[in-house]
């Protein structure tokens, strides 16, 4: 029972030091709106740990930590505070208020699948039931919690769980399980260089090997566990600990007088009885034991009653059990029956109400020996007791193996249940790509259809200015032929005829008066004014063949003009009459005709423009086109290529043409396009 | 006795023609001892023939020749060039009196340097007067020359010198718009040695930068078109 009490202040200081580690985490997390709400929530539940205020308080800040918590929206914040509460909760110490208020936690936790929370309140309901002595129900939590924990890969937290099963096994007298479990304790703790676990474990097996009474085994360690006492906290209790420890194997191998080295050292240690009274009087219940054994009886009954009323004012009951024995076994040694008798009965009765058992079957074992006319009675009751506690542990040791067995069994199943999980999340994760994958192939199909028909859209749009500008070509020459074919009909038909007519007239005689022949003579003479004027119109008719060469230039400067007309610039076209245009390729004429239109656009639109310039000339093969604006322009190396731009490229690409773009905000915008001429 | 002259008058316009006619008749009247025999031809065949009958015949003594005429039926003949040149070939004692509504002086120059004609008149620069005056000339003091074809001289023998009969050509071919790509069929050169005539033209008539437009008016202006 003294082991049991340390124990579980042990695995919870242990527990409480994790608590605040994993507790940083979730601050990182907080959100500004609900952070005051938060705050006041972990701040009830620090409350609710303080020893100050009476339980009473403590259960209700608990409460009213959990009450406030439910209100919380954010999932994981609220999760954050439930998983500090069956902590606190089991800080308060009252069993039945922690089991209620746990569960609800747990019902939570189960609800949300939380292996953390669950892990965390598995393990408070083992140390709650260990507090309660329900060694098997805690031994179920302890392996719940420590699968959980396993789950969660908490090495720290595996060696508590083991440490705690481990104590379980040891408490029905399973020293083997214990053992074993406790070795895989040392295991996680040596991981996590936990060395208050590792001390705890030394510990424990100590006291195993000491059941077992294989005390070297024994000795070896707890001299193990004192190698790294001073690695720990309140090394001080500690050394005094292990000191009785070893003391008491000494004492058990009947070495009397190496035990009673150990128990001195124990008491030579400063302020024994200030730093901790309850090991005090443990250890001097020991030392005067084990001097009783070594037949010394120098002060041992003052020594026992000493530690009799230290443990009295404690209300230490297994200690108080403890020392009426012994001093009921020194009076049957001074042969005082009576007192004896009387000792032996009282610790007897202390034991059967708090139930230890252990302790009762010593009293009874005594009791036998002293009280001869009782003697029967007590040898029955003694086997009785003996039988039903051996039945007891039998029981339990056979329902720790099955609880082993069964959550193995539960968690294969988990894993099993979680393994096709995995395999439904696979698969849907699989259809869902694949569902995405044809979506994003229909979408791209439909784009490059919708592209394919714009590319088409663009080739009959340039079609139709192809044939447009054939179209008046076609009729620009026609009209050349036809002006032509005027200018050779009036000078060929009509000068002749008006020729012919007039030289007759001269070649007629004229015979009348002197005004009749003046008249005559400037008939002739406008006649002859006549061809002269036809030969001019029919001159002019002809000279104006040569602009037939211009129909191109003709059709881009009716454009611009159109272009400057609706926009406010002014815009100057120089063309270089090397060029040809009646000869240069169609598309070549197109294309140019559209950069220029797209350019003036861009003018208008962005460029805010006031004079444009575009001047076609030629060098070597290749026909250059300049359009340089006095507009704002743009950065040509940062900004990304509107469609505007991306349309020119891809026009002068098509041409084989090379393409150049300067611009600033002083100096405009110069386009400068080069294009390759083919003659067919 | 009276000098028997035969005339052969080739001209598409029966009023023109008769004109002539009667203009040389009145030469004939002036000049007492002089009498002419008049054929007419009213195109390019009926002029081809009355050439040949007079190849075999008698000659011919003055021609008459109009440029403009309706041609062969066999499209050998297209001009009245084409007669004078054959005229100039088969007939080299006829003389040629060119008359024609032609009025540039490419056409003139080249007139004037396949047919050496003895008399040239431009249409329009001529009334029966000066016809008679030719034809009289032509007779005694070859060759007469009308106002036209004069001032055509004139301009050629100013700066002619550096403008050779190619550069007309082209210049020409430009006047009447010819296509850049047609001109090598039209002309003896390639693409490139038109481009350079053509530069070098313009550094003769001085326009640096100038167009193709502004050489034609130019070369119009200082007469070689």
């Amino acid at each position: 029972m003294i082991v049991l009490k340390y124990l579980i202040s042990l695995l919870l200081v242990c527990f409480l030091l994790n608590g605040i580690i994993s507790c940083d985490s979730p601050h990182e997390k907080f959100i500004s709106d609900t952070q005051t709400e938060l705050d006041s929530i972990s701040e009830w539940i620090e409350k609710s740990k303080e020893d100050s205020y009476s339980i009473e308080k403590r259960k209700n800040f608990l409460k009213k930590a959990f009450r406030l918590n439910k209100l919380v929206k954010n999932d994981s914040l609220q999760r954050d505070q439930f998983i500090n509460m069956p902590e606190a909760a089991y800080y308060i110490n009252d069993p039945i208020f922690f089991k209620k208020f746990s569960d609800q936690i747990f019902e939570i936790f189960k609800k949300k699948g939380d292996t953390l929370g669950l892990a965390k309140t598995h393990y408070h309901f083992a140390l709650n039931y260990l507090t309660l002595e329900k060694m098997d129900s805690s031994y179920i939590h302890f392996n719940k919690a420590k699968k959980y924990n396993e789950y969660l890969k908490r090495d720290l937290n595996i060696g508590h769980c083991l440490y705690g099963m481990a104590y379980g096994q040891f408490d029905v007298k399973d020293f083997t399980g214990s053992e074993i479990l406790t070795i895989q304790a040392i295991e996680y703790y040596k991981k996590v260089k936990n060395n208050a676990g590792i001390y705890d474990c030394y510990n424990i097996l100590g006291l195993i090997f000491l059941e077992l009474k294989e005390y070297d085994a024994s000795l070896e360690y707890y001299l193990r566990a004192k190698e790294i006492i001073h690695l720990l906290e309140n090394s001080k209790n500690k050394y005094i600990t292990n000191y009785n420890n070893i003391g008491k194997i000494y004492q058990s191998r009947g070495s009397y007088k190496k035990a009673n080295e150990y128990y001195l050292k124990a008491l030579n240690i400063n302020n024994l009885k200030e730093v901790d009274i309850e090991h005090y009087a443990r250890v001097i219940t020991n030392f005067s034991y084990n001097k009783f054994l070594s037949k010394d009886t120098l002060g041992v009954f003052q020594n026992y009653q000493t530690a009799l009323k230290i443990r009295d004012s404690l209300n230490y009951f297994n200690g108080i059990i403890e020392n009426k024995i012994y001093l009921s076994e020194y009076l049957a040694y001074k042969t005082d029956t009576i007192q004896a008798i009387q000792y032996a009965k009282e610790a007897r009765n202390l034991a059967i109400t708090i139930t230890d058992n252990d302790n009762q079957l010593t009293a009874l074992k005594l009791l036998s020996k002293l009280d001869k006319k009782n003697l029967q009675e007590y040898f029955n009751d003694y086997n009785v007791l003996n039988d039903s506690l051996q039945i007891k542990e039998r029981k339990l040791r056979n329902k720790f193996t099955r609880i082993r067995f069964e959550t193995d069994e539960y968690m294969e199943k988990t894993a099993k249940l979680s393994k096709e999980r995995v395999i439904i999340v696979i698969v849907s994760v699989v259809v869902v790509v694949i569902l995405g994958l044809l979506y994003y192939i229909k979408i791209q199909r439909s784009k490059n259809k919708e592209l394919l028909f714009e590319k088409e859209q663009q080739k009959a749009n340039e079609e139709i200015y192809g044939l447009m500008l054939k179209q008046l070509a076609v009729m620009e020459e026609g009209r050349m032929k036809e002006r032509d074919r005027i200018a050779e009909e009036l000078h060929d038909g009509i000068i002749g005829d008006v020729f012919g007519a007039r030289i007759s007239f001269e070649a007629i005689e004229f015979k009348g008066n002197q005004e009749d022949q003046f008249t005559y003579e400037q008939l002739i003479l406008e006649l002859q004014r006549i061809e002269k004027e036809v030969h001019n119109i029919s001159h002019e008719l002809k000279s104006d063949l040569l602009s037939s060469n211009h129909n191109f230039a003709s059709i881009i400067s009716s454009m611009v003009e159109n272009q400057s007309f609706k926009s406010d610039f002014q815009c100057k076209i120089h063309m270089d009459e090397n060029i040809n245009w009646f000869d240069l390729d169609g598309t070549i004429k197109i294309n140019m005709y559209r950069i220029i239109q797209e350019a003036l656009l861009n003018c208008h639109k962005y460029a805010k423009a006031a004079q444009v310039e575009i001047n076609f000339s030629k060098k070597k093969n290749n026909v250059v086109l300049v359009i340089n604006d006095d507009g704002c322009g743009f950065d040509s190396k940062t900004s990304a290529d509107g469609i505007g731009l991306t349309n020119l490229k891809s026009r002068v690409a098509r041409l084989n043409g090379s393409f150049k773009i300067e611009s600033s905000a002083t100096t405009g915008t110069l386009l400068e396009i080069k294009i390759p001429i083919h003659i067919e | 006795m009276k000098k028997k002259m035969s005339v052969l008058i080739i001209e598409d316009h029966p009023f023109s023609a008769n004109a002539y006619r009667k203009a040389i008749n009145d030469v004939a009247i002036e000049l007492v001892d002089l009498e002419f025999d008049f054929s007419m031809a009213k195109d390019c065949d009926s002029a081809n023939m009355k050439i040949m009958d007079a190849v075999v015949g008698n000659g011919l003594d003055i021609v008459l020749l109009d440029m403009n005429l309706p041609e062969s039926k066999d499209g050998k003949i297209r001009t009245g060039e084409d007669l004078g040149i054959k005229i100039r070939r088969k007939l080299p004692k006829a003389k040629i009196i060119v008359c024609t509504t032609y009025y540039d002086n490419l056409r003139i120059q080249s007139i004037l340097k396949s047919l050496d004609p003895d008399g040239f008149l431009v249409k329009n620069d001529f009334n029966l007067n000066e016809l008679r005056t030719c034809i009289k000339k032509v007779i005694t003091e070859p060759p007469y020359y009308s106002i036209t074809v004069l001032k055509s001289f004139r301009k050629q023998v100013a700066n002619g010198h550096k403008i050779d009969k190619i550069d007309r050509m082209l210049l020409y071919e430009l006047s009447i718009g010819t296509k850049m790509n047609e001109l090598p069929n039209v002309l003896p050169l390639s693409m490139t040695g038109i481009e350079r005539r053509k530069r070098h033209l313009k550094e003769i008539f001085d326009l640096k930068k100038g167009s193709d437009r502004e050489l034609v008016i130019l070369a119009k202006e200082k007469g070689f078109i």
